[in-house]
């Protein structure tokens, strides 16, 4: 090689390595418009949405939250709660990443009741995957964390079901007398993440990264190893068998809020058992409940679905904006009536 | 293994290695070690169905061979039919025996009699290859072409993995005469190959797949929505199988390409058509010529009348649809092209060029009656697609939202048809090779595909696009999509 040669041959090496670094850059930009979320780890209750930074995840939906220190999603408005508290708790469905602040079914709430000069500030606790057990199990720290006058229990059946039961979290025990209890899991943060968290914090491409390897991972392992071009998609797994004692998990919830609790049933688009038996539940115990049958139905003979979004699809998925507005006025008129009546 | 997944990526990988390895020594050898890695490939799908497809080379090997030795006229032609029967009765008892026998059970219902359909389960790419490997018998008995010299010769070109189960439906013509050079991948074949796969790749996972959930529960349950949602499903459908036919015809093409083989286009920017028979010259290529040469001329093409012209036109797209499943739904779609295709070529012999529709109004037309054909071909029966209609046509009320899938698939598919005459210079004033140079791409002209470019990963431009590209894939395409559409057929 010459002398003249080495700068040439440099550049032949440099220019596409740069333009490389650029497109990862580039793509860094992208992917955070796309997916930031940064956690934290509390001991007490597990990851956390750090509070720095806003939560973007427009994976489905379009929504931008903002959390505190304690698990809180901010409301589109900030009260004075001179009348204290009201603690929603719930699943993904209730912290609603998809949506924005204000557009998620508490802050919703909290504007109604401040409309009907009830000064109360709604506070959304919901985490994804919580579950009923979750709900008992997280009782004592609600009320010692915030000291509610009333809380809301958002559910689902799925939240009754294999999440209520399974082991990773908390979870339902049968007793040998048909008794329910709870048993806590230990919380202790996952490999990936001790592995990755300093990067995951610092690059999105990182932390997206490792989501859509788990992701492709899983969807490997569910493709066949013979896929037949007649045969359709595989059909879906059965359906877990095992019959759920849906009734004792509601009433732990009410005994764990000493009563003083809403529950609010999200319903799919045809009624099931669960819901079946929620509704029986409340008309026997008289317990303040609040079901979306009537409001989402209603929506939907306005041409609105409220589950889905536009990088969705309408029916499935999470509740979308019209789907929080509906639950949202529902559960206002409910907190208002129990005020009414002096309970709340 | 789906083109799409990483198992195939895997499969691909070793292909590469063994041939870029393996580059001297007996062509022979690496020809047998080529259709045994594309017999594993098809086994990967179902084993049981590997023998079925080794026996149809076999036979049309043995009839082409027996053609060809004999000057006999009867002679020649019962080993032609023997290659059309074996073909066609393969076919017809895999596709189309529990069609034949659910029809046949709706007419003899007043009789009281049923005969119980058995199942049969379809190999996949049983349309493509049957069809390959007939139009070969067929050429070798017109004289066009010399059959193979050897088995493991027609073995690999039946067999050929990357075009195996759903096209291009490659000749023997233009395939054989590759079989005597090399095997193996070459830096510039790889380059382009790899260009090519990533552009078909973009195009299922990033749009046919991202658009497959919004349009398949629109068509899973169109009652529920309105009939401006049925319109913006359709529209979805269209560009959901452009893009993964398309798709999977470039990664066919440039997997080939890798290997050191070229395969014909099949697409050539099909929603530029400005009329019906523009379109068929750019949608499915290869399969339309097929048809042309081995049914629609066979049954006296154009040469006895007019009449019998549009006649044979009806019939080819009506057999087309056959083709594409055993379905009435398909017949249907079928008989609508073949409809306009007669319509259209009586319009222009009838009026000739004094009845020229502007292009402004004729691109639009053509594109939405296509896309209004595509609704029998996705929906799953006839009362679907009747639903479709009526409520696309009385805009009926029920829900609706815009799926930002065929907002982002729609515009993709405008740009990249944009971009495309562009670069094949059918838009005036075409990139120069300095131009694209700059822009880090490359012209690579095909004698067999035609036009593609090519990424030059060796400049800034072509780094940052290449880099670029394959991590818009990484991060949004749309794991664990549906397979490929035409699979099925």
């Amino acid at each position: 090689m010459g002398e003249g040669d080495t700068p040439r041959g440099l550049r032949r090496f440099v220019a596409p390595v740069l333009g490389a670094v650029l497109a990862v850059v580039l793509m860094e930009v992208v992917v955070r418009d796309v997916y930031t979320v940064r956690t934290t780890w509390d001991p007490e209750i597990g990851v956390l949405y750090d509070p720095g930074t806003p939560v973007r995840w427009r994976r489905e939906g379009n929504g931008t939250s903002h959390w505190d220190a304690r698990g809180v999603r901010a409301n589109a408005h900030a009260v004075t709660a001179s009348a204290g508290t009201i603690v929603v708790r719930g699943d993904s469905f209730t912290e609603a990443l998809m949506v924005d602040d204000g557009e998620a079914f508490p802050s919703l709430v909290q504007d109604a009741l401040q409309a009907a000069a009830y000064d109360v500030a709604v506070l959304n606790i919901g985490r994804s995957t919580d579950s009923a057990a979750d709900h008992v199990a997280h009782a004592s720290r609600t009320r010692r964390v915030f000291a509610p006058r009333w809380v809301v229990v958002q559910l689902r059946e799925e939240d009754f079901t294999a999440e209520a039961w399974d082991d990773t979290s908390a979870r339902f025990v049968s007793g040998s007398d048909g008794s329910l209890t709870v048993a806590s899991a230990p919380l202790t943060p996952s490999v990936v993440r001790e592995a990755f968290g300093p990067l995951e914090r610092r690059s999105m491409l990182v932390a997206y990264g490792l989501l859509r390897v788990a992701e492709m991972e899983q969807a490997s392992r569910d493709q066949p190893p013979l896929f037949r071009a007649a045969d359709g998609p595989p059909p879906p797994p059965p359906k877990d068998e095992r019959v759920y004692p849906i009734t004792q998990e509601l009433d732990a919830i009410l005994k764990a809020y000493e009563g003083r609790v809403t529950l609010v049933w999200l319903t799919d688009r045809e009624p099931n058992g669960a819901e079946r038996a929620f509704d029986a539940f409340c008309a026997r115990t008289g317990a303040s409940c609040v079901s979306a049958r009537r409001v989402f139905d209603a929506l939907r003979e306005q041409g609105h679905s409220p589950y889905g979004f536009a990088n969705t699809v309408p029916e499935s998925g999470h509740i979308n904006k019209h789907g929080h507005r509906a639950v949202s006025d529902a559960l206002a008129a409910e907190l208002l009536r129990l005020r009414t009546n002096g309970l709340l | 293994m789906v083109f799409s997944s990483p198992r195939f990526l895997i499969f691909l990988y070793a292909v590469l290695v063994l041939f870029g390895v393996w580059r001297s020594g007996n062509l022979r050898a690496r020809k047998t070690v080529l259709a045994i890695a594309s017999s594993l490939f098809y086994a990967a799908w179902d084993w049981r169905y590997l023998g079925l497809l080794l026996a149809i080379s076999v036979i049309d090997q043995l009839c082409a061979v027996r053609i060809h030795a004999t000057q006999d006229p009867k002679a020649r032609k019962a080993w032609l039919a023997a290659s059309v029967v074996s073909n066609l009765g393969i076919l017809g008892y895999f596709k189309y025996c529990g069609f034949f026998l659910d029809n046949l059970n709706g007419l003899l219902h007043f009789a009281d009699i049923h005969v119980t359909p058995w199942e049969v389960l379809l190999p996949a790419g049983i349309s493509f290859y049957t069809f390959k490997s007939l139009s070969y018998t067929i050429d070798v008995y017109r004289r066009e072409i010399e059959p193979c010299r050897s088995q493991i010769d027609y073995t690999t070109f039946v067999t050929f993995f990357p075009e195996l189960i759903a096209g291009p439906i490659v000749r023997a013509s233009v395939f054989l005469p590759q079989l005597d050079r090399p095997i193996g991948p070459t830096r510039e074949r790889v380059i382009s190959g790899v260009s090519l796969f990533l552009l078909g790749l973009t195009s299922k996972v990033l749009i046919a797949d991202n658009l497959a959930p919004a349009v398949n529960a629109v068509f899973k349950e169109p009652a529920l929505f309105s009939g401006a949602q049925l319109w913006l499903a359709t529209l979805g459908y269209g560009l959901q199988i452009y893009g993964d036919f398309a798709g999977y015809s470039a990664m066919a093409i440039g997997t080939a390409r890798m290997i050191g083989y070229d395969l014909p286009k099949n697409f050539d920017i099909p929603y530029a058509a400005t009329n019906i028979t523009d379109f068929w010259r750019r949608w499915h290529i290869t399969l339309s010529t097929w048809l042309r040469d081995y049914l629609y001329i066979p049954l006296g093409g154009n040469r006895q009348g007019r009449a019998r012209t549009y006649l044979n036109l009806f019939l080819t797209m009506l057999l087309g649809g056959l083709w594409h499943g055993a379905s009435w739904n398909f017949v249907l779609w079928g008989a609508l092209h073949g409809g306009a295709l007669a319509a259209h070529k009586a319009m222009r012999e009838v009026a000739g060029d004094r009845f020229r529709v502007p292009a402004a109004i004729a691109w639009p037309l053509t594109f939405v009656f296509v896309n209004l054909c595509w609704i029998p071909f996705r929906a799953k029966d006839f009362a679907t697609t009747a639903l479709f209609f009526e409520r696309m046509f009385t805009l009926e009320h029920g829900l609706f939202w815009i799926p930002s899938a065929l907002v982002w698939g729609g515009a993709l598919v405008f740009v990249a048809h944009v971009i495309a005459l562009w670069l094949s210079g059918r838009i005036p004033g075409g990139p120069s090779p300095a131009v694209l140079r700059r822009i880090g791409l490359e012209h690579v002209p095909n004698a067999i595909a035609g036009w593609s470019v090519k990424l030059h990963p060796g400049t800034a431009v072509g780094a940052f696009l290449g880099t670029l590209w394959v991590l818009v894939l990484f991060y949004f395409a749309r794991v664990g999509g549906s397979p490929f559409i035409y699979f099925q057929f």
